[in-house]
């Protein structure tokens, strides 16, 4: 029953976001489109319940809100059945002709790819809520939504988000709401529902890296072996049973990315909104790069006038509002999230906090000099240890490689500003702030670098679809010569 | 930092609750290099968490391991630091314990190699350090991508981008080949104790009872010595009406604890779990 109401859920949010996607974007109908929507509809629905539940509504009001929203916004989709039939068709004909072109080496990549999916589910189905984070915020939360006596969104009430059960409130509530949604959906509570979340957005992940490699690199042993390595990450199957929040942040940054090299900026500020709505790295730790990259490619752009650059940057701005209502609540009760991201930067312009006691206490002490004492950690527990592979030798390696490519062209470049203020802004957190201690004691370094890699692995697949694309020099002169003439 | 790694070291070698003593001084003086450390454990030991700690230039660093049953080697080598003069080697583990520096050999590698991963509440955080002939695995996996890019160049006389993309693939299809038989294991753990698992099994046998005796009265726990379990109670049962955790209010009727003295009658015992029905105020 929890397997069919995921599935439903799923299909509930594919079809919302379709329909959101038809209206806001050019995007034609593909797979990457699918994985979008997937990501879109979750991000449409928990916010529309959010908003209704601040209203005093209860969750499955927002849902079946959202319902009808899917179906009313796919009305001319579901009319035309014979044209639906078709697409069905044209897309199954597609997947044969893809995969009857296999190698041996595809369908080996095929079989461990799958046993990442068939892994997850096993976790899902045969061990219980585990990991501590989930226990402490995201399950519980979730559970008491789904039960509702121990929640309530006014502030001061003794069930206020369930601080009753001594929960964090300072989380984003993408994560709870689906949960209890898809619960709801499965006709009552179990530990499925609030980790399920993690495989739908590991098929996202997959589903993103794999189609948007091969539509930069046009080679289908390429994009397989993208999926391996993103799936492949040691870290990365037990997140996607686990309930956590960082891997919805890896899949809307990633998807945010993919759809930011479609010049689809409406989507693009609502995607990356998403991942701050699924937790907060996802505004302190991401919102500076990508903006930084969105601004540096509109400034660069010679093909778009100032009116139009003014537009999408309106557009981009305008889809990340999607965050502010959840913002603005959260500014009620608590510091908001801006406060949070300034709260460091101001502590390194006037003092950096020490621990002074003489037993270090969690979240108390920062580095006196960072660059001698967190880079070597950098280098023993991310560079080389085993929690993340040899990807982040490779992004290295490959970041070197392909620079050179990626600076002479506008969203290389723009990626590699994306780059260098994302990985700037995660070593400033790890080592001037408190935060230093998650590095000291290998936890959170290990998600945040986590939430990054697929964007990164992005990153690279766009140089080197640059490389692999590229004219040859003699075919680039004579192109030059005919434009002068 | 060296003040903060000098105390969570500390913190490290503090005797673990099985445990019969703290540090054990296995060797001093001695070079590190090559050497790994031979150590036989019976039985019970096999998953127990231990430390080895070494002293080099006054500094002391340590590294965690998960115990094997019977005997095995364990790898110090990819310590940034295991390496030249090592001044003491120590375990928090008894002492009757067999334990000895030796010299490194292809059995002794294979064995070290062949490790496996465990299923434990730090597994969402990090993968325990593997190495292979005392190199990183990670740092080996990465060099092996690029020579089989070089190699792949240099036979098929393909692009360099394509040739560096074969050999970084084939490297991760071998690094996953190793996760995926960790994973085999895991499975095997997990599923020789279903529906239990490591940790939990005492409260996952009492949630369900309790939740049936609660019913819609109000509940709240209180003197449940492991934060770990109390976080699971808390989020299996969030749907039924609880009072603030974290004050006396006098209102629930249920109390969920690991001390049967509290006042109140025992209405359900599971393992060291009561659940205390509170006497009504009259």
């Amino acid at each position: 029953m929890s397997i069919l109401g995921f599935i439903f859920h799923s299909i509930i949010n594919a079809l919302l976001g379709w329909g959101i996607l038809n209206r806001i974007s050019k995007l034609k109908g593909n797979f990457e489109k699918l994985f979008l929507a997937l990501l879109l509809g979750m991000l449409a629905e928990t916010t529309v319940c959010f908003l209704l539940m601040w209203l005093g509504l209860s969750h499955k009001i927002g849902l079946v809100v959202a319902f009808a929203l899917a179906v009313g916004l796919n009305f001319q989709f579901f009319k035309n059945f014979k044209k639906l039939k078709e697409n069905a068709e044209q897309a199954i004909a597609k997947s044969k002709a893809f995969s009857s072109k296999f190698k041996w080496y595809d369908w080996l990549l095929v079989v461990l790819i799958f046993e990442k999916f068939t892994f997850t589910l096993w976790q899902l189905i045969r061990i219980p809520v585990y990991h501590s984070d989930t226990m402490k915020h995201w399950a519980t939360q979730a559970h008491a939504i789904f039960g509702g006596v121990n929640w309530s969104m006014e502030i001061g009430a003794v069930n206020f988000m369930a601080i009753n059960l001594k929960v964090p409130i300072d989380y984003p509530l993408n994560l709870p709401i689906w949960a209890a949604n898809n619960a709801f959906l499965s006709g009552g509570w179990s530990d499925f529902s609030p980790r399920v979340s993690g495989l739908f957005f590991l098929i996202v992940i997959a589903g993103i890296i794999g189609s948007t490699f091969w539509r930069l690199t046009k080679n289908r042993s390429l994009a397989l072996g993208s999926v391996l390595i993103i799936t492949a990450l040691p870290l990365q199957v037990w997140h996607a049973a686990s309930g956590y929040g960082d891997i919805g942040v890896e899949a809307f940054l990633v998807a945010a990315l993919a759809v930011f090299l479609r010049k689809e900026w409406v989507v693009a500020g609502l995607l990356l909104a998403g991942a701050g709505w699924c937790k907060n790295d996802g505004i302190a730790i991401y919102f500076a790069g990508f903006a930084a990259m969105f601004f540096s490619y509109q400034l660069f752009e010679k093909r778009f006038s100032v009116k139009e650059k003014m537009k999408n940057a309106g557009a981009f701005l305008l889809g990340y509002a999607i965050i502010f209502p959840w913002l603005f609540f959260q500014s009620r009760y608590h510091e908001t999230a801006f406060e949070k991201m300034l709260s460091p930067l101001t502590k390194l312009f006037s003092f950096v906090e020490k621990n002074e006691a003489p037993v270090p206490k969690l979240m108390q002490v920062t580095p006196p000099e960072p660059v001698r004492d967190s880079l070597p950690l950098f280098y023993d527990y991310v560079l080389t240890g085993s929690s993340h592979g040899m990807f982040w030798l490779v992004f290295l390696l490959g970041f070197a490689g392909l620079l050179w490519f990626l600076l002479k062209d506008n969203f290389g470049r723009s990626l590699v500003i994306f780059t260098l203020v994302t990985l700037a802004v995660i070593y400033y957190v790890f080592s001037y702030t408190p935060a230093y201690e998650y590095l000291v004691i290998q936890t959170t370094i290990h998600r945040t670098m986590l939430q990054f890699s697929a964007a990164a692995l992005l990153v690279l697949g766009y140089g080197l679809g640059l490389v692999l694309n590229r004219k040859p020099v003699a075919v680039q002169k004579i192109k030059k010569v005919k434009k002068r003439n | 930092m060296r003040r903060l790694t000098f105390f969570v070291l500390l913190w490290l070698m503090l005797p673990m609750p099985q445990f019969a003593q703290t540090s054990n001084i296995i060797a001093r003086n001695f070079r590190a290099n090559g050497k790994v450390i031979e150590l036989t454990l019976p039985p019970n030991f096999e998953g127990a968490r231990f430390n080895f700690g070494f002293l080099k230039d006054g500094q002391s660093y340590g590294m965690d391991f998960f115990g094997r049953a019977g005997k095995h080697y364990y790898d110090l080598r990819g310590h940034l630091k295991w390496n030249g003069k090592i001044e003491a080697l120590a375990t928090n583990l008894p002492k009757e314990f067999s334990t000895k520096l030796v010299s490194s050999s292809l059995s002794k590698e294979i064995d070290i190699f062949s490790t496996p991963d465990r299923f434990t509440p730090t597994t969402i955080n990090l993968v325990w350090l593997k190495t292979f002939f005392g190199f990183r695995w990670s740092v080996i996996l990465f060099f092996l991508a690029i020579l089989i890019s070089v190699g792949f160049w240099f036979l098929k006389k393909s692009k360099i981008g394509i040739a560096l993309s074969v050999g970084i693939i084939t490297a991760f299809v071998i690094m996953d080949l190793r996760n995926v038989a960790d994973r085999v294991r895991i499975i095997q753990g997990v599923e020789s104790t279903y529906p239990y698992v490591f940790l939990l099994e005492n409260v996952q046998k009492f949630v369900p009872k309790a939740r049936e005796i609660i019913g819609d009265q109000l509940w709240r726990i209180k003197g449940v010595d492991d934060g770990f379990q109390e976080l699971y109670l808390k989020s299996q049962l969030a749907d039924l009406l609880t009072v603030k955790g974290n004050k006396k209010s006098g209102k629930e009727r249920f109390i969920i604890t690991n001390q049967p003295d509290e006042k109140g009658e025992i209405v359900l015992t599971q393992g060291n779990f009561y659940l205390i029905r509170r006497p009504t105020k009259k």
